[in-house]
């Protein structure tokens, strides 16, 4: 059962074994690798910090390169629907992003048939913005699983607010579109600021 | 500060030795991951962090813990300014990758769906073990957390995936259409 799912995931792979890659022995490999050798060794710094199975038995607290803690945020959906007049609190849901180190290594390439998929996809601008949230007036949801707010509060990992976004901070007035599973915002392109281009992606991924 | 030179005899043996045989799938998790020149940026930034940190490796986890370290590097690099072109990259590849769905055939469309549906931590560990083809135990390595809790996450995701896929699968046996849906 497992070597069957095993196959069925290698028949995605980008670049399964036959697809030709550099060889180590290549000049071009040769030259990396000399390059490298060469390179005077600094003393070990958070800059450098890698992964590993601890020596001495316990293990190293993970750091990304950047002095960033590699801490991933619990999905938190809490969805409160309120439907009433205009003096009625506007509704909102919250999303979590996750820790970048999470995502960016997980990316599949964009797709518009995969956005097509994503069960919560919307439109909307950052109203507020806190060191721990960042809240988006909906203009426009493409889908609402999780029903159609009037708001959507972003809650940040940590130490890191941009990643989820391809880099893009979060800016108080921007809009952004927006895709999120199982109450975490999704990377990877799915999600970002409202370019002409992905708004034309989510167009295509939610035709009315 | 020690210069390159100065290193053992042996460090660089082992340096050259263990590149003879990680260089090739850290292209491989590079390009599954990123694309252009940030490819060949991860591989050269991830083997300069393995000269310089070489001592602290264990034998025989050098490419489990390289994939560790040019995860991070990808973090890194998907944090710079950059990233904003990197986005219509990604768009401008869409009809590539839709190709490569065709070329798959239906049950790789399907998979595809069904594992990018997936929260990323659940992806994250079923392309390691898929790809990478690494068991919990080098799973662990790169993502800096115990063999145990390595294996308990793999097992979960892979619940996770093959319950997408079944849903998949009984739209798809009931003709119905499989976008379009509510998750939950």
């Amino acid at each position: 059962m497992d070597d069957n799912l095993r196959q069925l995931l290698a028949q995605i792979d980008p670049v399964p074994a036959h697809v030709a890659v550099d060889d180590a022995s290549s000049s071009r490999a040769r030259t990396l690798l000399e390059e490298i050798m060469s390179t005077p060794i600094n003393t070990t710094t958070a800059k450098d910090a890698g992964p590993g199975r601890a020596q001495d038995g316990q293990r190293r607290v993970p750091m990304l390169i950047g002095g960033v803690a590699a801490a991933a945020i619990a999905a938190v959906a809490v969805v409160v629907l309120v439907v009433g007049d205009d003096d009625a609190p506007a509704s909102r849901q919250t999303l979590a992003i996750d820790a970048p180190g999470t995502t960016i290594s997980s990316c599949l390439p964009f797709d518009v048939n995969v956005l097509a998929e994503m069960p919560v996809a919307f439109a909307g601008t950052v109203t507020e913005m806190s060191d721990t949230t960042v809240t988006v007036e909906v203009d426009r949801w493409y889908r609402a699983s999780t029903g159609e707010t009037d708001l959507v509060d972003v809650t940040l990992p940590e130490e890191n607010t941009s990643a989820a976004l391809d880099g893009v901070d979060f800016a108080t007035g921007q809009r952004y579109l927006l895709t999120a599973t199982d109450g975490t915002v999704n990377g990877c392109g799915f999600s970002g600021p409202a370019t002409s281009e992905l708004e034309s992606a989510f167009d295509s991924a939610f035709p009315e | 500060m020690i210069s390159g030179e100065g290193r053992p005899e042996d460090a660089r043996e082992r340096f050259e030795r263990v590149t003879r045989t990680l260089y090739e799938p850290l292209q491989r998790f590079a390009r599954r991951r990123t694309t252009g020149e940030v490819v060949d940026d991860v591989v050269a930034e991830t083997l300069l962090v393995l000269w310089r940190r070489l001592d602290e490796v264990v034998e025989g986890d050098e490419l489990a813990w390289c994939y560790g370290v040019a995860r991070r590097v990808l973090a890194n690099h998907h944090r710079s300014a950059a990233r904003a072109r990197r986005l219509v990259d990604r768009l401008s590849s869409a009809t590539s990758a839709s190709a490569a769905v065709d070329a798959t055939g239906r049950d790789g469309d399907e998979v595809r769906t069904a594992l990018a549906t997936l929260s990323s931590k659940d992806r994250q560990v079923l392309m390691l073990w898929a790809w990478e083809g690494l068991e919990p135990r080098d799973i662990a390595v790169v993502l800096d957390v115990s063999p145990n809790a390595a294996a308990i996450r793999l097992h979960r995701s892979k619940q996770r995936l093959r319950r997408q896929l079944d849903r998949r699968k009984s739209w798809s046996d009931a003709g119905q259409p499989t976008v379009g849906h509510p998750e939950n």
